[in-house]
């Protein structure tokens, strides 16, 4: 694949993160895919379409049913993520990205989409919302957490 | 110097000078029995055979302590190094009975229990809400090794335990000779800032400044000594004998580190750039009596505080910039200040954000940058670094950060608020929201001022519960019983301790000196420590005791799809835990519904207060609470740090 002035962006961000020790291990498989460790001990998978602009944490969330309450709920916990009722430094603003939820095979995916070449604000926004679904998790669904990241039931 | 025989008892150490020793000490430092205690027969005149305590409680009230003076033996030697040092209470067991007695003949307060675990669990606890090192002991073997869990509670917590316990004679060692000779130092590797099996009799003073070197400088850690024979009674008969008998100011410094120039320029710096700071008041804070320094500092720069650690309470919640109940703002943070954070925790365990900077203000240096990438490491006293930062930082205004801090408390409280009112509708059994929120209500908006009690947070799935609507008005009002090691058991022990501080108004207790404790534990827990139940009536310590008595351990939802891997987490249902405390001298409440929780509450604390005794209100609950498709809103999970904190 060809280096885009995109992927350079995703990368140098990503690659900020890693260097600050927030992400661990971070290996460049590809110009647009990286894996690396963080927030729990399961390897997070993060991939970059420089075509559909769209960058993605693949698989995020395992052994998760369709119809079940915790799909439910991260979708609205995504759907809230727009609310004008959070703080903008909070907020995901629809004129710059949009973000999607898909399932596959059991696991859902989270993708942020920018609308402009604006890939800093689409990595900081892509980052901080999978930290706060976390933040969300350990606080909503502690149970799922111990059951497929190894978090401690204690 | 003269040594005396190994395996030659002296004449004024036995078990029963031991028992009445502990008494000594405790009842005339603190006047413990506060009901008058009559001679009298084993029954009354009915034939009723009741609880009393034993005259010598009474009789031990009038004995005064007295000062080891040479000639002395090696037991007396530590023990005065312990009551120069200000050990404030001995929390032990049978055994190790010379240097029981002698601290406890220098009138440093002795409590002694049912077991040496829980007794070590108490000076854990007492050091957790007053600051103060505190000592437990245990005999050897058996003795020592029932406190193992409670000396890797009290590391994993920072808590400055002396750690004492008996342990045979040089002479013997490795035979096994008689019984209970064991290697302890191994087996508390690890577990421990510091450890010594003291060898050498003439060099007891100088190990005794060893442990206080340790247990009073840097970051606190249980310290370990264990006592053969030869050592303890050795005879000394002038301070000549002893190998390096220093005075306190020859082998330690009260003097702590304080922050560089450069360090504290450039945390200002960031700081004073910082749109939403917050401080993370930890351990540290508490132990640097740092509370004053913290208010100050926070109110002139208008910096929210949220705490973490083995205790809280050092910002009060009543305070717009406490953002203890505040968890959704957290993840606003752009700066955090990390004051006396002496467990770290790993990237993901805080819910600060991935883009958040990080001041670190901590004592050794050692642990910098430990866990958590750090922007900025102080090398300091809590106290002095807090101190120097409000007075370089200028006066700030951050209102609309403690605005969001101040929305989302009301976002936590109203979901409390739901999840209470949710409870109230479950009617046969007692919802822990019911428990939480009325507690609360009792503790904080009744009748008594809301400063004024101190809780032991306890308990598992309960816990979960109850830290949600726990507040802190004041230092060491709640200790925080799960803390980092994560031991449900220990509660009943750490009510011992708690009480006790409370009762001798040590530290930052002493405003609130003589009120009854509230401790929280679970059916579960209330099975490891529940016969000091025992201790606190003996003691007449006025604990009152909310056990969530739920027929089974918290973890039982993982295995409820197979009877086989079910049933090893489940005991006998409707257990009547409130006749066992009655059993042992509590006053005994059962609570089967939401609305008999308030007053069985109002009744045991007004028996706590008036009769300055223990209670114990055994809430009967249904294990499926924690299912949430079928009660919702089920087990609950946290956000760190913050009042719901307990990991770091």
């Amino acid at each position: 694949m060809k280096t885009t002035s995109g992927t350079k962006a995703v990368r140098a961000s990503l690659e900020a993160y890693a260097s600050r020790g927030v992400f661990r291990g971070l290996s460049v498989k590809s110009d647009s895919e990286f894996v690396f460790t963080w927030l729990t001990e399961r390897p997070m998978r993060f991939r970059f379409d420089t075509a559909k602009k769209t960058m993605r944490f693949r698989d995020l969330l395992p052994n998760v049913e369709a119809n079940s309450h915790l799909y439910k709920d991260v979708k609205a916990f995504l759907d809230e993520r727009k609310s004008d009722e959070l703080p903008q430094h909070r907020r995901i603003d629809s004129k710059r990205a949009e973000v999607a939820l898909t399932r596959r095979n059991g696991s859902v995916s989270l993708a942020l989409k920018v609308k402009r070449s604006d890939y800093d604000y689409g990595v900081n926004k892509i980052v901080n919302l999978v930290h706060d679904l976390f933040v969300h998790l350990h606080q909503s669904h502690f149970e799922y957490l111990t059951e497929n990241f190894n978090v401690s039931q204690e | 110097m003269a040594r005396k025989t190994p395996g030659k008892t002296p004449p004024d150490v036995s078990r029963r000078s031991f028992i009445s020793n502990a008494m000594v000490s405790a009842t005339a430092a603190a006047a413990l029995v506060r009901t008058p205690v009559s001679a009298g027969t084993l029954a009354d005149e009915a034939g009723n055979h009741q609880i009393r305590i034993p005259d010598e409680f009474a009789k031990a009230v009038s004995v005064t302590a007295v000062k080891a003076e040479f000639p002395m033996t090696g037991a007396q030697v530590f023990a005065r190094v312990c009551k120069e040092e200000g050990l404030a209470a001995l929390f032990c067991c049978p055994g190790n009975y010379n240097v029981v007695n002698a601290i406890a003949l220098e009138g440093i307060p002795t409590f002694a229990g049912r077991n040496e675990g829980s007794m070590c669990h108490a000076a854990d606890a007492f050091s957790r809400v007053t600051g103060e090192v505190t000592a437990a002991s245990g005999t050897e073997g058996p003795g020592f090794t029932n406190m193992i869990c409670a000396i890797a509670t009290a590391n994993a917590a920072r808590s400055p335990v002396l750690v004492l316990a008996s342990n045979m004679s040089v002479f013997t060692e490795d035979t096994e000779a008689g019984i209970q000779l064991g290697h302890q130092q191994p087996t508390t590797e690890g577990l421990k800032k510091y450890g010594k099996r003291l060898i050498t009799p003439g060099r007891v003073h100088e190990y005794a400044a060893y442990a206080f070197r340790q247990l009073r400088s840097g970051v606190p850690r249980p310290v370990h000594i264990d006592f053969p024979s030869e050592v303890y009674r050795a005879q000394f008969k002038t301070a000549g004998d002893l190998a390096y008998f220093y005075d306190r100011s020859r082998y330690r410094t009260e003097s702590k580190p304080h922050p560089s120039p450069k360090d504290l320029k450039a945390a200002v710096e960031l700081l004073k750039a910082a749109q939403r700071p917050i401080i993370v008041s930890s351990n540290g804070v508490f132990y640097a009596r740092a509370w004053d320094a913290l208010k100050k500092f926070a109110e002139k720069t208008q910096i929210p505080v949220v705490e973490s650690g083995a205790m809280k309470g050092q910002i009060s919640d009543e305070s717009p910039l406490s953002a203890n109940a505040s968890p959704s703002a957290l993840a606003s943070a752009d700066v955090v200040l990390l004051v006396g954070q002496y467990c770290m925790p790993t990237v993901g365990e805080f819910a600060f954000g991935p883009d958040a900077k990080y001041i670190r203000i901590d004592p050794c240096a050692e642990d910098m940058g430990r866990n958590l990438p750090i922007d900025i490491g102080i090398i300091s006293c809590e106290k002095a670094a807090l101190e120097a930062l409000a007075e370089a930082m200028p006066a700030m205004k951050h209102e609309a950060w403690i605005g969001e801090i101040g929305a989302a408390r009301k976002k936590f409280e109203d979901e409390c608020e739901g999840y209470y009112k949710t409870g109230l509708g479950y009617a046969d059994a007692v919802h822990p929201a019911v428990i939480a929120k009325e507690l609360s209500d009792f503790l904080y908006r009744g009748k008594l001022p809301k400063e004024q009690t101190t809780v032991v947070s306890g308990g598992y799935g309960i816990a979960r519960y109850t830290r949600r609507w726990l507040r802190g008005y004041r230092p060491g009002q709640i200790l925080n019983g799960a803390y980092q090691y994560g031991a449900i058991g220990p509660d009943v022990g750490y009510s011992v301790g708690v009480a006790a501080a409370v009762r001798l108004g040590a530290g930052p207790q002493k405003a609130y000196q003589g009120h009854p404790v509230i401790c929280i534990t679970g059916d579960a827990g209330f099975g490891y420590t529940a016969m000091e139940v025992e201790t606190l009536s003996k003691y007449r310590l006025p604990v009152v005791v909310i056990v969530y008595n739920n027929n089974a351990w918290g973890t039982w939802t993982g295995n409820r799809g197979n009877a086989a891997t079910l049933a090893p987490h489940l005991f006998q249902e409707n257990v009547r835990y409130d006749k066992l405390g009655e059993a042992l001298g509590a006053h005994p409440e059962y609570v089967t519904k939401p609305g008999e929780f308030r007053p069985a509450l109002e009744r045991a604390y007004a028996v706590a207060l008036k009769e300055s005794r223990p209670a114990v209100i055994n809430c009967q609950a249904r294990k499926e609470f924690w299912i949430r498709e079928q009660f919702a809103p089920g087990f609950l999970g946290k956000v760190e740090p913050g009042c719901m904190s307990y990991f770091h």
